[in-house]
């Protein structure tokens, strides 16, 4: 796999480039002031977070781990500008789509509906040229992001032991067992994606 | 420059038998083996002071605990485009010198990792603590590039077991020849049982390969009140002194015998070198933050800045005797620069195993020595060889392409353990070269007046020859112990990003040809020492740090001595 279809199955995958990256959206010109994302916004947020990482009976989910907090606070501090207006106007995108179909806004919906409204968003993002500047994909990865490094995945959808004195080489495992929880560097949930993709390594 | 006007009674009050220059890896021990031997010393540091465990910020952070998650703001990822290739993120990076604080001019592209506080580098190294074989002394001698060590493996071994007691050295006694046992504690933990597969098949099919558990600078059980948890966060700093860091030991062994006297924020400007006397007789430093100038005197002077800091000084401590810096009458001052060849390897996903997997961290990895132009190896296209850091491991995230992409199927697959995946990285010598040098630069300074050091490091042919072998000869190893998967790469990144630079004021047998003789003193100013990575003669493919700590200890009971027989 070369590095432009490995990216490219990141993206579909795990949630687009890594958010920053350099040159990300050059080129674009600025049409208006960066946007602020309300309370109403955020709450949106949590309920797209929780549809893609929802909570289940082993652990909580994406909403208990304040994920539409954590997108606010990335896309404040982190995004550029013409970043921020993509995902600010991909809210109501998402909500224009789901108005049209079911008839109500994207948070009223069942959990039913919103898991198909999202599917649908995969699939055109599958379809598009340019994944890593998409509303959704942004959400996704954010989500991901945010979710993979809360205290809650840590601590329910994980093992996590901060200081395990000690160290066994060799344990068993079977399926359902829990993995343990890196605390380590930047962005677990990246390192997850990484890791688990076949990407090239010298990407 | 201007000189301060200082009367007398103010230069007696600013002399020490020693002074040592630099307070991480090597300065540490410098200053420690001063103080223990009954020397009143000054230790400079250009940074700030770090308290062992008080000043470690971000030690007990948690990664929710941040809003970025410890992830470095974009903007600050693109101002910072050299310390950014390493480990810095906003849990380490009040450790690292940020790129526009204290530029430098790279002629060849070369990345120069600092950190500019007391301990140095010391707080966020890879505690890789290898011996060097006997023949890695031998190499220059056997093939001719660079100049003869003047020292062996004997001169070091005593030193070698010196450091490693105080320091805590953890690993197996393997009996190889390429690395040498030690005075070890117990190694940190096993090999996991993939790691155990990958030792068996490489050990039963290739002679003269092994893979062993890295001898790590951290404390597998409590040695001299320190205690490593398997926390995995060195870089961090370790409140409980887990790993060896100037910080948690030697400085505050050296403060314990009531000899050293610390100054933080002291830039040095240069050695002062009496001509009368036909020796050094103090240090100029520039307050870091006042910019006011200083002298301080002293009997002896060991510069242990950090490898091209320490060459910086030298060129920059000009006299009438010495036009192009200290002690450098063969002219090879910044000459031989070396690094360590860190650009390829593979890595693979391997098959099985699914139902084992492994507890707790252990904050080093395996380890396979050379074996490359070793035994009965020869290699014609390239000269010396490589040693891998070598790991297998299990993450979470057990996706495919086909998976659900949302919902608690997709979640539930993004937790479970996925497939071993084994990696294994070279690491390999780089010859001593004489077109690989440092200079100053002829028109720009730093903000304290002192010229920027200017790089011209490159990789040569054998660089590249062995680089294209470890990536391949790896590859090969994964494929033939049934491995999938493979991929290898040959990042052809910039020399320096293994922060292992060192050379340029090696020592050698004969004056005309190197700076310093087999004491680190130098061969035309007796009472100056060089013992920080600058003196290599060679580089071999070893992390150097144990070396530097041996080298420093042994030079430093040299010079005590010396100084004591009325020597120096």
């Amino acid at each position: 796999m070369d590095r432009r279809e490995a990216l490219s199955m990141m993206g579909i995958m795990f949630g687009g480039t890594i958010i920053g990256a350099p040159a990300f959206l050059s080129g674009c010109t600025q049409s208006r002031a960066k946007p602020v994302l309300s309370e109403s916004d955020i709450v949106f947020l949590n309920e797209v977070g929780e549809t893609i990482l929802p909570a289940t009976s082993s652990s909580g989910g994406a909403k208990a781990a304040k994920v539409g907090e954590f997108m606010n606070t990335i896309v404040t501090d982190f995004y550029t500008d013409e970043e921020a207006i993509i995902f600010a106007d991909g809210i109501s995108t998402i909500n224009e789509k789901s108005n049209n179909k079911y008839g109500d806004t994207f948070v009223k919906l069942d959990d039913k509906k919103k898991h198909e409204l999202l599917l649908e968003l995969e699939k055109e993002v599958q379809l598009s040229d340019d994944t890593a500047s998409h509303y959704y994909i942004m959400m996704k990865q954010l989500s991901i992001w945010g979710y993979f490094t809360s205290e809650i995945a840590a601590r329910e959808a994980f093992y996590f032991d901060p200081t395990p004195n000690g160290y066994d080489a060799c344990i068993p495992y079977k399926k359902g067992d829990k993995v343990m929880f890196s605390p380590v560097g930047s962005g677990g949930a990246l390192n997850y994606a990484l890791m688990s993709s076949n990407q090239d390594k010298t990407a | 420059m201007n000189t301060p006007n200082l009367n007398i009674k103010a230069q007696e009050s600013q002399r020490y038998d020693a002074i040592v220059i630099g307070s991480g890896m090597s300065g540490g021990w410098a200053a420690k083996e001063l103080c223990e031997k009954g020397l009143k010393t000054l230790v400079l540091e250009r940074g700030r002071n770090v308290v062992h465990a008080k000043d470690y910020p971000t030690a007990n952070d948690l990664i929710w605990d941040h809003p970025h998650r410890n992830t470095t703001h974009p903007d600050v990822a693109r101002e910072n485009p050299l310390v950014n290739r390493y480990f810095f993120d906003p849990s380490t990076e009040h450790f690292f010198v940020k790129d526009d604080v204290h530029p430098y001019v790279q002629k060849r592209p070369f990345t120069w990792i600092r950190g500019y506080q007391v301990g140095g580098r010391s707080l966020m190294w890879a505690r890789m603590v290898q011996r060097w074989a006997d023949f890695d002394f031998k190499s220059n001698l056997e093939d001719g590039n660079g100049t003869d060590w003047p020292i062996r493996y004997e001169d070091l071994a005593p030193w070698y077991s010196h450091v490693e007691k105080f320091a805590g050295v953890s690993g197996n006694r393997d009996g190889l020849r390429q690395i040498p046992d030690g005075e070890f504690l117990p190694a940190l933990g096993d090999m996991n049982c993939v790691e155990k597969y990958f030792k068996q098949f490489v050990e039963s099919n290739y002679p003269e390969r092994n893979v062993v558990i890295s001898r790590s600078a951290n404390v597998s059980q409590p040695h001299n009140g320190r205690v490593c948890l398997r926390r995995n966060l060195c870089r961090r700093g370790c409140p409980y002194g887990g790993y060896f860091s100037a910080n948690a030991t030697t400085i505050p062994a050296a403060e314990a015998t009531g000899n050293m006297t610390l100054r933080p924020h002291s830039v040095v400007h240069s050695i002062i070198y009496d001509e009368n006397k036909g020796k050094a007789v103090g240090v100029r430093v520039i307050d870091a933050n006042t910019k006011e100038t200083y002298e301080y005197f002293s009997d002896i002077i060991f510069l242990n800045a950090g490898s091209l800091n320490s060459l910086l000084i030298m060129m920059n401590s000009t006299s009438n005797r010495f036009p192009k810096g200290l002690g450098n009458d063969s002219e090879v001052l910044g000459h031989y620069i070396m690094h360590h060849n860190y650009r390829s390897g593979a890595a693979a996903e391997v098959e099985g195993y699914t139902d084992k997997y492994y507890a707790g961290y252990r904050p080093g990895n395996s380890y396979i020595p050379r074996f490359r132009n070793y035994g009965q190896d020869k290699q014609n296209n390239f000269l010396r060889g490589y040693a891998y850091n070598f790991q297998a491991g299990r993450s979470a995230g057990n996706l495919k392409p086909t998976d659900e992409p949302i919902g608690a199927a997709f979640k539930e697959k993004f937790t479970e353990l996925g497939p071993w995946t084994v990696r294994a990285g070279g690491m390999g010598e780089i010859l001593p070269n004489y077109n690989n040098k440092v200079y100053l630069n002829k028109d720009q300074t730093d903000q304290w007046g002192i010229p920027l050091l200017e790089t011209d490091v490159g990789y040569t042919e054998n660089d590249d020859n062995m680089a294209a072998d470890m990536k391949n000869t790896a590859a090969e190893m994964f494929d033939a112990a049934g491995f999938k998967n493979i991929t290898t790469w040959d990042g052809n990144n910039p020399p320096g990003q293994d922060i292992h630079e060192m050379g340029g004021a090696r020592m050698g047998r004969d004056p005309k040809d190197s700076i310093l003789n087999g004491f680190n003193q130098m061969h035309a100013v007796k009472n100056v020492f060089v013992s920080d990575g600058a003196c290599m003669t060679s580089s071999a493919c070893q992390n150097p740090s144990l070396t530097y700590m041996a080298i420093t200890a042994r030079a430093a009971n040299y010079a005590a001595d010396e100084l004591k027989k009325g020597n120096l």
